[in-house]
């Protein structure tokens, strides 16, 4: 197996290949170019991306790139999924929470903008319209967008479909990973969960096959504004970041994508509201971490967790004893 | 002259008068075995006058044995009280001792989880 770790999207970016040979490191080598290209259509935070050409632009259909009319239409996509919680219409609220720079910058002491004295809101992401097989988008004249939602979890699915032609692949995007399918051998990926409550274990031990896992929380991303403790995961119903119970959201879908949407509609909602909704959605299997340190799962979990099989197997041939 | 019959030579003699000798001797047994048998000089004749026991048998053989826990079967039949329960003096039998209840828990040591390729986590 190749791996290749190289940052991205403002995140870590791990490949993982099983093929050996020059056409797999060529191939590690290509994906990691198919990034920064990405990266250039994408970013809220390059003033000559795609995306922030959009978001100057008049409000009349444009014809985009590919990549953007897809990530945009998953966008959307996903904010009906989601009645809206997770929705690419937050940039404003972002930037008036701090977060109007890459988090490096942020995380390096630059004090944040002060709040805005406007009052919060976020539009409506029903008033854009994407043609995604033709490139085609309207949007409101200055309503902005922002896709850090989607952005990472589309990546991930599209560059393990990219890269699985030369064998059986895994990409993590700042922890939204995909997987092709099993590894060569037959074996399913082993990923580990993180604790966002610290320590050296992982929370969870992972199994995949197929799709991928996403974790959305407020244990990294955050910062000070004035007194207020901000993070970047903005509840579109009060154009503030989500005043939650919930630490962070860790979610198994069928893609990255979904697993990411997923995580953050289940953050805003915190845990209560949450767990209903992960439990009505029986293709996903989730795990919550509250701020009080519980951890709920749901039960589909267990079959993507790995388990000490001879502790499970010794427990079924309980053997009891009666002595005199 | 000559003589009418040659006489046996060798083997053929040998056999003639082993012949011989055994007609000779089946004769003389016959002759034996033909006369009477002696009679026997000793009359054989019933014994008479035999004294017939006079003593009676003694006691002991006359009665029954002295055991006394023998009794005819219709007798005891008859003589038997009803049925009862019968209380045992005997002391009771001993309890069974208290089992102790132990669960003997294969102890198996803990299998490290695998390595993990990757860690899921908020955005870094």
């Amino acid at each position: 197996m190749v791996t290749k770790m190289f940052p991205a999207m403002g995140s870590q970016v791990l490949v993982a290949l099983e093929a050996v040979g020059t056409i797999a490191t060529a191939s590690l080598e290509g994906l990691r170019a198919s990034f920064a290209v990405w990266e250039r259509i994408l970013s809220r935070f390059r003033p000559d991306s795609d995306l922030s050409m959009l978001n100057r632009a008049p409000g009349d259909w444009l014809i985009v790139t590919p990549v953007l009319a897809e990530t945009l239409d998953l966008a959307l996509r996903g904010a009906a999924a989601t009645d809206g919680l997770v929705t690419p219409v937050v940039l404003e609220a972002l930037e008036r929470a701090g977060y109007d720079r890459d988090f490096a910058a942020l995380a390096e002491g630059t004090p944040p903008a002060p709040p805005s004295p406007r009052a919060p809101s976020c539009e409506d992401w029903r008033t854009i319209h994407v043609e995604a097989t033709r490139g085609l988008v309207v949007r409101p004249a200055g309503l902005r967008l922002d896709l850090g939602g989607v952005a990472k979890g589309w990546a991930a699915d599209r560059a393990v479909r990219l890269i699985s032609r030369h064998g059986p692949a895994l990409v993590d995007v700042g922890g939204d990973i995909a997987v092709s399918g099993p590894r060569r051998d037959g074996t399913p990926w082993v990923i580990g969960v993180q604790d966002p409550r610290g320590g050296d274990g992982d929370l969870e031990v992972l199994l995949l096959n197929a799709g991928g896992v996403a974790t959305s929380g407020r244990d990294y991303r955050r910062w000070r504004q004035g007194d207020r403790e901000r993070h970047h995961i903005i509840d579109p119903r009060t154009g503030e970041p989500a005043n939650t119970d919930l630490l962070s959201v860790t979610v198994v879908a069928p893609t990255a994508a979904e697993a990411e949407i997923a995580a953050k509609a289940i953050f805003i909602q915190g845990s209560q509201a949450g767990l209903a909704w992960l439990e009505a959605r029986p293709q996903l299997a989730g795990l919550l971490v509250c701020a009080d340190g519980r951890v709920v799962r749901t039960p589909n979990l267990e079959k993507y967790c790995w388990r000490d099989r001879a502790a499970t197997s010794s427990a079924g041939q309980l053997i009891q004893a009666k002595i005199l | 002259m000559k003589r009418s019959t040659p006489r046996p030579r060798g083997a053929p003699a040998i056999k003639m008068l082993i012949t011989a000798a055994s007609i000779a001797a089946t004769l003389t047994g016959w002759a034996v075995l033909s006369e009477p048998l002696p009679v026997a000089t000793t009359p054989v004749a019933a014994v008479a006058n035999v004294a017939a026991p006079t003593a009676p048998p003694p006691a002991w053989l006359l009665s029954e044995p002295p055991i006394p826990t023998l009794v005819p079967v219709a007798v005891a039949l008859a003589s038997e009280p009803p049925i009862v329960s019968v209380k045992s003096n005997a002391p009771p039998a001993p309890t069974q001792p208290t089992l102790r209840d132990v669960t003997a828990l294969v102890q198996i040591p803990a299998t490290p989880p695998p390595q993990p390729v990757t860690r899921t986590r908020s955005s870094r």
